[in-house]
């Protein structure tokens, strides 16, 4: 069963085609990545998904056309964690992840005492709730990352969109989030599309892959399937070995320009 | 009348009162409505307390230890849940149902703001030329009250100087003063930018050069259309004309998001102050009387001003407070608004209509009067927090409070003149202002 599905999606931006004719298939409770080089596309494909850019062509979400969803409707089957998620700096831990509960509000948004015990469990799922009261300005990088995944994970949607989930995150905290976002997709059963600039985590994380570029699906698969050093050369313009983890996973190498290791060598 | 004013600092003084508990818990519900004070004194008082005092002294300053071990343990060992169910503490003192316990700070905060505001109201009714006796003034206003009634002291001269001429003025200042910094908070929360008030999308613009077309062509202000002051009149249609022509051109040019709308505005102002510029350097001898206007002033109160306000007044208020929550989420861009189910544009439009109907009636009935709208939204929210649904009934109460006194010294301070009431609200709101930032001032670490 599929999740999300799109058939020749296309978005154009001031009359400009971003995406050309986009398939893709990502099956419910499966952690799919989207990848390509700068200004591919991958940005756009998540926000076309999600509901926030028009599209041409087909997009399902749990079996519904997402442009034909009201807003809020659409907001209960899809969450989204943007690549730079605006976070007031005043507002606090509590009120940010509450707002996640928007979609399942009225029209003056009066919270149930539901509504606080959902956020509550979204807090103490990604071990915030100590922090409830804090501001968001006070909070790090790799805090500030689990307490927008709070949000999303108080709108209890069944698909979970990351741009981005990593950038700007240390190593371990690259780590820490994916881990957090693989574990919650196998214990609430969430459908987890990201986009990721790391291939390697990519390869580590996701199911299955799509290479998206220029706008258009060059390669889908497995993680072996898609990133073969050839095709990473050809569509990054990147000198790469790709290894076998042992599991496996391929692990991708950036390699150094050889003329430029002999000079140094010698010199 | 220099002690008045002090106390008119009262909106900050009883605000920080209440300050240490705007702090998380406070504003971790945000709003004050009725459920609040249901779950509030909920079943178990002593467990409610006792987590209240702990959240509090997590508060502000150094992290409490049990969250230092817990960020500590997940960072360290790259896996939060361990660290958590290893460590009790964590996990006993975070937990006990945060948010499904409604505080009951807001409601202590709106209820110290309607005392300042109502301390404010008396305050203003006694000062004065006419020398009220403070008791009998307190029992002629308390006899206002529905079901209340109390036989004042008051002589038929000084009710009537109560009545027909003090009462009048304090009202209107108060509903002006309301209208202004309620709408200020909105405009800031729609363009989510902190500068912003009634100025900035051409609101007042439009009705300056509306009012001076007027005053310098059309008769003045004895000139009525319809029982109604042409001047007023000419303000109001003149404040929605120019937020009409930001928003259309804004649209037009950009895409609906609000740096084209907050750009359209700079535009329309700049033009529409040229048109009025250019009229008033034409006819110098209304300058003086278009200046008065421009700064704003309540000495022309009277009742049939406040019953002209009073329904747009309502209307507005009430438009601009049922979207309180909208603000809130208006907060994280409009993206993530649209991807939690709120339409931005249309929200956007709807209250920026009303906090422009509000804007449009305060100058109507006052003048253009600076300041307020932009920084009692601040005042308050250095106080009670970010969250619209404390923030927007604060504004309404702190604005009231703050205009009549700050007219108490319009009309005070240089007796038998009066100042400008613009200039008051300046010279006294900016060092105020000043103040609070500073005293507030570990917000912003």
């Amino acid at each position: 069963m599929s999740a999300v599905k799109a058939a020749g999606a296309w978005v154009r931006l001031d009359r400009k085609p971003i995406l050309r004719g986009v398939d893709l298939t990502v099956a419910a409770g499966s952690w799919h990545a989207v990848l390509g080089p700068n200004g591919a596309g991958k940005s756009t494909l998540l926000k076309a998904v999600v509901g926030i850019l028009p599209y041409q062509g087909e997009i399902q979400v749990g079996g519904e056309a997402v442009a034909k969803l009201a807003a809020k409707a659409r907001a209960r089957l899809i969450a989204y964690v943007p690549q730079q998620p605006q976070l007031p700096a005043d507002m606090t831990v509590a009120e940010y992840v509450l707002l996640g509960r928007t979609p399942h509000l009225g029209y003056l948004g009066v919270e149930s005492r539901t509504d606080r015990a959902v956020a509550d469990g979204a807090l103490e799922r990604l071990d915030l709730a100590g922090f409830a009261g804090r501001r968001l300005g006070a909070m790090s990088g790799g805090e500030r990352q689990r307490v927008v995944l709070a949000r999303a994970l108080a709108q209890q949607a069944g698909v979970l969109l990351l741009d981005e989930p990593t950038t700007a995150l240390d190593l371990g905290h690259q780590q820490q989030v994916l881990d957090l976002v693989d574990e919650l997709r196998s214990t609430e059963g969430l459908t987890v599309i990201s986009t990721l600039h790391d291939l390697s985590l990519a390869a580590q994380y996701a199911d299955d892959l799509t290479l998206l570029v220029d706008g258009a699906v060059v390669a889908r698969g497995t993680a072996r399937e898609v990133l073969t050093e050839q095709r990473i050369a050809e569509h990054y313009g990147a000198r790469v070995r790709v290894f076998d983890d042992g599991a496996g996973r391929p692990v991708i190498h950036l390699v150094r320009d050889g003329r430029l290791v002999r000079e140094s060598r010698s010199g | 009348m220099g002690r008045g004013a002090e106390r008119g600092t009262g909106p900050g003084a009883g605000g920080d009162v209440t300050r240490p508990g705007a702090g998380p818990l406070a504003v971790a519900g945000a709003s004050a409505g009725g459920p609040a004070e249901v779950n509030g004194s909920a079943p178990m008082p002593e467990t409610g307390s006792a987590s209240t005092t702990e959240v509090d002294a997590s508060a502000p300053g150094p992290v409490p230890d049990s969250a230092a071990a817990g960020e500590l343990g997940g960072d360290l060992s790259a896996n939060p849940d361990r660290s958590a169910i290893d460590d009790p503490a964590t996990t006993s003192a975070a937990s006990p149902r945060r948010l499904t316990r409604r505080p009951a700070r807001p409601t202590i905060a709106l209820l110290a703001a309607t005392a300042v505001l109502l301390l404010a109201v008396l305050v203003s009714s006694l000062g004065g030329a006419a020398g009220l006796p403070v008791l009998g003034t307190t029992e002629a206003l308390l006899d206002k009250l529905p079901f209340v009634d109390i036989h004042t002291g008051l002589g038929p001269v000084q009710l009537s100087v109560l009545n027909e001429i003090r009462l009048p003025r304090v009202v209107l200042a108060t509903l002006v003063g309301a209208l202004l910094a309620q709408a200020g908070a909105a405009y800031q929360g729609v363009f989510r930018n902190p500068l912003s008030d009634s100025g900035t999308i051409g609101a007042s613009a439009g009705a300056g050069m509306a009012a001076t077309l007027v005053i310098v062509y059309g008769g003045g202000p004895e000139h009525t259309v319809a029982g109604i002051g042409a001047v007023p009149l000419a303000a109001f249609v003149g404040a929605l004309g120019g937020v009409l022509a930001s928003y259309v051109l804004g649209t037009l040019v950009g895409r609906g998001g609000t740096a084209s709308l907050i750009l359209a505005g700079v535009a329309v102002s700049s033009f529409v102050g040229a048109v009025q510029t250019f009229v008033m350097q034409r006819s110098t001898a209304d300058v003086r009387q278009v200046y008065s206007w421009l700064f704003g002033s309540f000495a022309a109160s009277d009742w049939s001003l406040v019953r002209l306000a009073l329904p747009y007044a309502v209307i507005s208020v009430l438009i601009v407070s049922v979207h309180a929550r909208h603000l809130d989420v208006l907060a994280l861009g409009d993206d993530e608004a649209a991807t939690l189910g709120l339409h931005p544009v249309r929200t956007r439009l709807i209250v920026l209509a009303a906090a422009s109907l509000a804007t449009a009636t305060a100058v109507a009935v006052s003048g253009i009067i600076g300041f307020v709208g932009l920084v009692v939204p601040h005042v308050v929210r250095r106080v009670a927090g970010p969250g619209h649904r404390l923030l927007l009934p604060m504004s309404l109460l702190v604005g009231g409070a703050f205009l009549v006194l700050a007219d108490l010294l319009a009309r005070t301070a240089l007796a038998p003149a009066e100042l400008p009431i613009g200039v008051v609200t300046s010279f006294v709101g900016a060092p105020f202002f000043l103040v609070i930032l500073r005293a507030t001032r570990e917000r912003d670490r």
